[in-house]
């Protein structure tokens, strides 16, 4: 099932293979967060993060519907009220990815004990914060840069700035 | 100082030995200096949670200096041709690659910065019962930190040349947070130049070369850092365009050698409101708040703790 959520996330299937695996997603609540993974992972590989399917726009409307609780508690009182949010168990690889994926910040100052996530992080905070991730990492060395050294390959700017094929 | 705890505890066998300033010292200029000189080729594994990924890496040195190679071997082919200070880099379907050149040369085996004072000042170095890594019986050292704005390292090496042989970075609660290892290294081997040829077939390669250090602009944003926790300095500061941002981003590089944080700030649009939290994940950290009318977004993969710090560390002009 896997590997037909990454085909469809890509593009691969045709129309009626296509609904029917948002069936199956739609049916199987631990799919929403495989899809959210695979569809980070390939944005990010591909430096396509703005670019949403029409299926994928589908899912996340769906999704958006779907209020997530997720407990959480206060950890500082220093920047104002904050909240240290309980991760859904996502699988690990690409952690911040998938951190920023499934984030959800607070706006305000007046924050609930209980953080409410009305679905994913929006398409430009997602964007947003990989994008802030890669120059954190390409920058960094060390540890923390050696994925934004190797695999990074998103675009920072707007510009591409493709040399010639050797 | 739990961490040295929990060192101790853990080998009832081996009496747990403390280095010295002057010993830890040398101990880390070994480290940095085995990983420039030798020669030295094999294929280490990049573990981060549950994905790990291989690479080959070669690396000379001789009368023109040091040359290296990193080849991927999982994955989307990535190449990495270093010669000095001169990176050429081969990806599938070239884009914009905006990578630092210094932190290019800080890449496993080679992380530990020339100078290590800042190290020393904030980390306890506890010596470890020997292992087997790569085939080799490798000697070992945990870097216990001393306050909790820094996660904990485990540095194995080969007692003869004090190449790197495995290191891991420990999160107090989870473990190894991402671990590198040689699972084979053969060391002063008579390597040359041929030996850099790359593996892959180039035709589906773009080249993206001479990556240099960007130059970008100093932040634009009347902000301050002050009050960093001990050991860490601003060592790299830029403004940047960034896709899907209208206006430039302000971005500071914090770093105590080791530890890398972020902090990026940019201009919230009229009637939008500033996001303010706290979230941390598999060891990376984020955090938020709004200052007069820009977005702050501090990160890294550090404790929570340092980013509260960091982030409170961030005012006006």
């Amino acid at each position: 099932m896997n590997e037909k959520i990454s085909a469809w996330l890509d593009g691969e299937l045709d129309n009626d293979m296509a609904d029917w695996v948002l069936d199956q997603v739609e049916k199987q609540d631990p799919m929403h967060e495989t899809c959210q993974l695979y569809q980070l992972i390939g944005d990010s590989m591909r430096g396509e993060g703005a670019t949403k399917s029409d299926f994928m726009s589908r899912f996340d409307a769906k999704l958006a519907l779907e209020p997530t609780p997720i407990a959480s508690k206060r950890v500082s009182k220093s920047i104002g009220q904050k909240v240290k949010s309980h991760w859904y168990s996502a699988a690990a690889s690409v952690a911040a990815l998938g951190m920023v994926g499934l984030m959800a910040y607070q706006t305000g100052r007046n924050q609930p004990s209980e953080l409410i996530v009305q679905g994913p992080a929006t398409v430009a905070q997602q964007q947003g914060m990989n994008d802030y991730l890669v120059v954190h990492q390409q920058m960094s060395g060390n540890f923390s840069g050696h994925d934004g050294v190797m695999l990074a390959t998103m675009p920072l700017d707007n510009s591409t700035n493709k040399a010639p094929k050797k | 100082m739990r961490w040295l705890c929990i060192a101790l505890i853990c080998t009832p066998a081996f009496a747990a030995e403390v280095l010295s300033n002057a010993d830890a010292s040398m101990l880390l200029k070994r480290f940095a200096g085995a990983a420039k000189q030798l020669d030295y080729e094999g294929v280490y594994l990049y573990q981060r949670g549950g994905v790990i990924d291989s690479y080959q890496i070669v690396h000379i040195k001789d009368q023109k200096g040091e040359g290296e190679k990193r080849e991927s071997l999982d994955g989307p082919p990535k190449l990495m041709l270093r010669e000095n200070d001169h990176i050429t880099m081969y990806l599938p379907d070239a884009k914009k690659l905006d990578l630092d050149k210094s932190a290019v040369n800080k890449l496993f085996p080679g992380l530990i910065p020339d100078n290590p004072q800042a190290l020393l000042d904030v980390y306890y170095f506890v010596r470890q019962p020997n292992e087997r890594v790569a085939g080799i019986d490798a000697n070992a050292v945990v870097m216990e930190p001393k306050d909790q704005f820094r996660y904990s390292y485990k540095l194995w090496y080969d007692n003869k040349t004090g190449l790197l042989l495995k290191a891991a970075m420990f999160h107090p609660q989870r473990g190894i947070l991402e671990q590198f290892t040689f699972t084979q290294l053969q060391i002063d081997e008579k390597l040359d130049r041929k030996d850099l040829k790359p593996s892959l077939s180039d035709k589906d390669f773009e080249k993206y070369a001479s990556l240099n250090s960007p130059i970008d602009p100093p932040p634009q944003h009347n902000l301050e850092i002050k009050g960093l926790p001990a050991g860490f300095k601003v060592v790299k500061q830029s403004s940047r365009r960034m896709h899907g941002k209208s206006e430039p981003v302000s971005h500071w590089l914090i770093s105590d050698g080791l530890s890398t944080v972020s902090i990026f700030a940019e201009p919230l649009s009229a009637n939008q409101k500033p996001r303010e939290g706290m979230s941390s994940k598999d060891g990376v950290s984020m955090g938020s708040k709004g200052i007069a009318n820009l977005q702050i977004t501090v990160m890294g993969e550090v404790p929570d703790t340092l980013v509260q710090q960091i982030i409170n560390s961030v005012i006006p002009k």
